[in-house]
């Protein structure tokens, strides 16, 4: 270490996207090409009673117009089988497609779409998560007791995804208590809001389909794919041009197969480009709303020794990842603190919402905005600082996590020094503003990955991986890991990537998991080429293969680096001499962390958090208590990401991550007027702009984790979405003496909050 | 989002584009930035059978004072007019206004004028030049009119002009010593839509005492309108802390606003009350440094 990592890289992808040269899914043309329009319900709830299509098969300039009827009867769904391609007999959300059409023009497939005669039965929306839940309340899937679903799935009413940490004895730790506190928090809706919305291009040739989609998991939308159109996965090729951003809202499976299915009945070339209501109401893969209580027993010393929450998540109409990712919401619920008595309950609730998924660290925001506040409520309580508490309380090195793992060597508590450092905590401050803390823990995801490395003969190097590059510079990341092993300069290796055709398979830009896992496959196709070019450097040199190193383009002597041969000239030679020097990787994955098994959590996919990356943000803001605005004046983070492989890569994470987290915290929330969104678009869809952004102070605490990935590293892409809001919330109620308790904290919430409502 | 199907003329001249309108009068709009109407048109709340994009007619976006008063052609763009420096000297409510529209890509392309006409609930322009006492400059073939802009906005998206009408001018009358103007506006966040705007014009007579006032409010009507109340009760006062509150609440009863996604009505109505207040005081603060 280190000619490579650890140096500030600019991402290879970076100038091509902002001179306008990267080409994405909707710039895409082919020959021929159709355009697709979907007809959506536009209600939330209704049986369908009649859905005529003929007079847009009719409208001349349409190809193709499909309903259920036209493909194959298949449930599909992540963690449970609850969709159709298209609805099938009910309407369970506003977005549903009814039909699709393909036409010559987008303005023939939208008259298309309006001449479909279409015939609903309106029922009562279910919306209440927690009447939901009542026995008898209306079941948003009727007969889901039918679908396939993972095995872990509790079936029980409209809860698809019961989820609890048991941990220690709950009521003894609440005797011991001096003080017990409790709260309850409720964070609406939001979505993730890419600039690029879905766009799909699908192009057939014989038995064949190629489709360009705007996905972050080509693999995972392949397996969509090929099961609702029952095709074999050679057939499928899915490729992503450049990716206009995900923010999780393109994972999994969403549009592919219906454009797939235009493109083979019109027997030409359909593309699909969504438009920004479509892009709220359509798609999947909102943030969840939550309800969430805690209830907390403290000594006075402000030990924690009893924590007790319930967390109820909206899904919507159908699971997508939601119980996999209340599983991770109650590993938040519990915080990275020490509990030696604990008991966390997760629901996850069908409602005849737009169906709620991966958003950048599902869960992780809203819970962390929830417990973080409770827990400035408890030290308020104990008349201890807040910083003090924290400290108290937080994990470290040997510690148990809420279901039983043993914490490595971790920073925790130095992200949380660190963040209050930055801030200047505790030092005075104006009349009106306040300062507010928070900190939180995620994961990294251990999964499959495969790796190919060729080395061209003129000592570039070529990295092929199945891996999806959705922005944060993960896959680019990968280049560097190459260049370092291989002592090549990054320009050096080019990167083929998210096309299911070249590379092994790959979960996708999901679970921050890229450099985590394709890390290590490039690590270990690296290693073969690194290998090989040592023995033939020792013949060449006459030396020990141990005693050689691999350096700026050069094989040479440790000792005597004038001793050296250029890899070029290997490369040239051993492509003359009838040699192709490649290399492949594919490292087992690493195991989970052991846990107690007493809980149901981990049981559809997280008993622990692997390799966790720990932080803490602390934010300074300015209430005018007139109004309800709150201007956040600065945000300063400490995080600890193992070893930091690119710092310029990932400081782009955590700014990103604040000013998210700060649109999360103040003005992004979704309205629902009788189950319709009510602002499904950017005028009334807030996003915080570059106007609406604080000064930021980043820091790391940078060390290598025993159980990280490559060089010790862990997932960088989710994490700093984490805690900014909750660090805002606190600076609220620190500068006004009030906490609100409603997500996200709009101008009228705090102003209601200010005037003793409960907003 | 796609719009119905509509005719589309660029004339050169703006006598070609009064006979287009004139030859399909009530189905024609003239199109200047097109921020505004051009959303409409795509969500289908506006159907013209023909857009008359008057953005190639020479002459329309001259920034001048003439007699006493500033004359900005229909087409200056709000960053044109933020950026002119007899708006600087002399109208800080105006530049005050037009620097807080929108971002910098919208105030390099809406046009005053196409905003005036457009007439948005919730637009910044029309409780500006309310407030002013200012006036449009409506012409059609062979006919030219002044018309106040108290009065002018009508409801929704509806004011005086007529369909055979482009509006070539907004007219402001210059302010004198002892004046000085304020723009306060409540956003959800940068660049938004108001909740609550208003436009204060304070002329401070020689005695301290305030001799006119304009008051303009907007996105708390079904049209901006002129806070004609408060402004009686702070005509001949002293601009103290708690006549500007009496004005605020005066302007607060005035007020009609909905509920939508910026809040419930007590919400705006206590904002109005708020809102005014501040516009006030920073006005009367500005006419006191402009001895």
């Amino acid at each position: 270490m280190s000619r490579v990592l650890g140096r500030r890289f600019v991402r290879a992808d970076g100038l091509p996207k902002v001179t306008g040269q990267a080409r994405y899914a909707a710039d895409l043309v082919l020959p021929g090409m159709l355009h697709a329009a979907f007809l959506h319900a536009g209600v939330p709830r209704a049986r369908i009673r009649r859905l005529d299509v003929s007079a847009a098969r009719a409208l001349p300039g349409v190809l193709a117009v499909l309903t259920q009827d036209d493909v194959p009867f298949v449930r599909f769904g992540a963690a449970v089988e609850d969709r159709t391609l298209f609805a099938h007999e009910v309407v369970r959300f506003e977005g549903e497609i009814l039909a699709a059409v393909a036409a010559l023009t987008p303005e023939l497939a939208d008259r298309a779409c309006r001449l479909i005669e279409v015939e609903l039965e309106a029922l009562p929306p279910v919306l209440d998560p927690e009447a939901a839940l009542a026995p008898g309340a209306p079941l948003v899937h009727e007969d889901w007791q039918d679908y396939s679903a993972n095995d872990g799935i509790v079936r029980d009413g409209n809860d698809c995804g019961f989820v609890n940490i048991v941990k220690g004895d709950i009521e003894a730790g609440f005797a011991a208590a001096d003080e017990i506190v409790e709260g309850r928090y409720v964070a609406d809706m939001s979505h993730p809001v890419p600039i690029e919305p879905h766009a799909v291009l699908a192009q057939w040739e014989g038995d064949r389909v190629t489709v360009w989609s705007t996905t972050q998991t080509p693999f995972p939308a392949r397996n969509g794919l090929t099961r609702t159109l029952e095709l074999p996965e050679s057939a499928v090729r899915v490729v992503v041009p450049h990716l206009g951003g995900g923010f999780g809202g393109k994972c999994e499976f969403h549009f592919e197969a219906h454009v797939a299915a235009l493109a083979r009945a019109a027997r030409r070339p359909v593309r699909l480009v969504f438009d920004r209501r479509q892009e709220f109401t359509a798609t999947d893969m909102a943030r969840h709303g939550i309800i969430a209580t805690f209830r907390t027993g403290v000594r006075r010393d402000g030990t924690i020794v009893a924590h007790e929450a319930s967390l109820i998540l909206d899904t919507g109409a159908y699971a997508t990842h939601g119980p996999v990712i209340t599983e991770i919401a109650t590993m938040m619920a519990a915080g990275p603190y020490r509990h030696p008595n604990m008991l966390v309950e997760g629901r996850t609730v069908y409602s005849n919402r737009t169906p709620a998924g991966s958003t950048r660290a599902p869960s992780g925001p809203q819970v962390c905005w929830a417990l973080e506040q409770h827990v400035d409520a408890i030290a308020e309580r104990l008349g201890l600082d807040k910083l003090e508490f924290r400290l108290r309380n937080i994990v470290a090195e040997g510690d148990e996590g809420p279901t039983g793992q043993r914490f490595e060597k971790i920073g925790a508590r130095e992200s949380l020094l660190e963040a209050a450092r930055l801030i200047g905590w505790g030092r005075p401050l104006p009349p009106g503003d306040g300062m507010g803390l928070a900190v939180g823990w995620w994961f990294s995801a251990p999964g499959p990955a495969g790796c190919y490395i060729k080395l061209n003969a003129d000592g570039s190097a070529t990295v092929v991986t199945g891996a999806q590059e959705n922005g944060s510079g993960s896959v680019m990341g990968l280049a560097l890991l190459a260049a370092e092993e291989l002592g090549l300069a990054p320009e050096r290796i080019s990167l083929v990537y998210q096309d299911t055709d070249a590379g092994a398979f790959d979960s996708g830009s999901s679970g921050s998991q890229t450099t985590f896992n394709v890390g290590r496959a490039v690590l270990a196709a690296s290693a073969q080429i690194r290998d090989r070019l040592l023995r033939m450097a020792a013949d060449e040199l006459e030396a020990n293969p141990l005693d050689l190193e691999l350096v700026e383009g050069v094989v040479r002597a440790k000792d005597a680096p004038g001793r050296s041969v250029v890899i070029a000239a290997l490369a040239r030679r051993a492509q003359d001499d009838g040699e192709l020097i490649t290399g492949q990787g594919n490292p087992p994955a690493p195991k989970m962390p052991d846990s107690l098994g007493g809980s149901c959590a981990g049981r559809v996919a997280f008993p622990a958090f692997a390799a966790p990356a720990f932080f803490a943000h602390a934010a300074r803001v300015r209430v005018d208590r007139e109004t309800g605005v709150v201007r956040v004046l600065e945000v300063a983070a400490g995080h600890e990401f193992g070893r930091v492989l690119n710092p310029i890569g990932v400081e782009g994470q955590v700014e990103g991550g604040i000013v998210h987290g700060l649109g999360i915290a103040l003005s992004e929330g979704t309205v629902f007027r009788d189950g319709n969104q009510a602002n499904p678009h950017l005028l009334d869809y807030k996003l915080q702009t570059a106007a609406d952004v604080p000064a930021m102070k980043i820091a790391f605490v940078d060390a290598p984790a025993a159980d990280g990935g490559p060089y010790g590293s862990k997932g960088v892409g989710e994490p700093p979405v984490v805690p900014t809001a909750a660090a805002v919330a606190n600076a609220i109620a620190a500068a006004t003496g009030v906490r609100v308790r409603h997500l996200p904290m709009t101008p009228v919430r705090v102003w209601a909050a200010l005037a003793g409502e409960d907003a | 989002m796609i719009p119905p199907r509509f005719d589309y003329a660029r004339p050169a001249s703006l006598d070609e584009a009064l006979q287009l309108l004139a030859s399909r009068e009530g189905e024609a709009k003239v199109l200047a930035g097109g921020f505004s109407l051009l959303p409409l048109m795509k969500y289908r709340l506006a159907q013209p059978g023909l857009l008359v994009d008057i953005g190639r007619v020479a002459g329309l976006d001259a920034i001048e004072e003439v007699d006493g008063e500033l004359r900005i052609g229909a087409r200056a763009t709000h960053g044109a007019i933020a950026g002119h420096p007899l708006v600087a000297a002399r109208y800080p409510l105006i530049r005050e206004a037009a620097g807080g529209i929108g971002d910098p890509q919208i105030r390099n392309w809406g046009t005053i004028g196409g905003s005036c006409a457009h007439a948005d609930p919730a637009s910044d322009w029309p409780a500006v030049i309310q407030a002013l006492r200012g006036s449009f400059v409506c012409r059609s073939l062979g006919r030219e009119r002044v018309v106040a802009a108290r009065g002018f906005f009508l409801d929704v998206f509806t004011t005086g002009i007529e369909p055979t009408e482009v509006l070539t001018q907004v007219r402001v009358p210059r302010p004198g010593p002892r004046s000085g103007g304020a723009y306060v506006k409540l956003e959800r966040r940068t660049g938004d839509f108001a909740t609550v705007g208003v436009a204060a014009q304070v002329q401070l007579g020689a005695d301290g005492r305030i001799a006119e006032v304009g008051l303009g409010l907007t996105a708390v009507a079904d049209a901006p309108f002129a806070a004609g109340d408060a402004e009686d009760a702070l005509r001949g006062a002293l601009p103290t802390a708690e006549k500007f509150r009496e004005a605020g609440l005066a302007a607060a009863r005035q007020a009609r606003p909905t509920e939508d996604r910026h809040g419930p009505v007590d919400y705006k109505l206590t904002m109005v009350r708020v809102m005014t207040e501040r516009a006030l005081r920073l006005a009367t603060e500005r006419a006191q440094a402009n001895g």
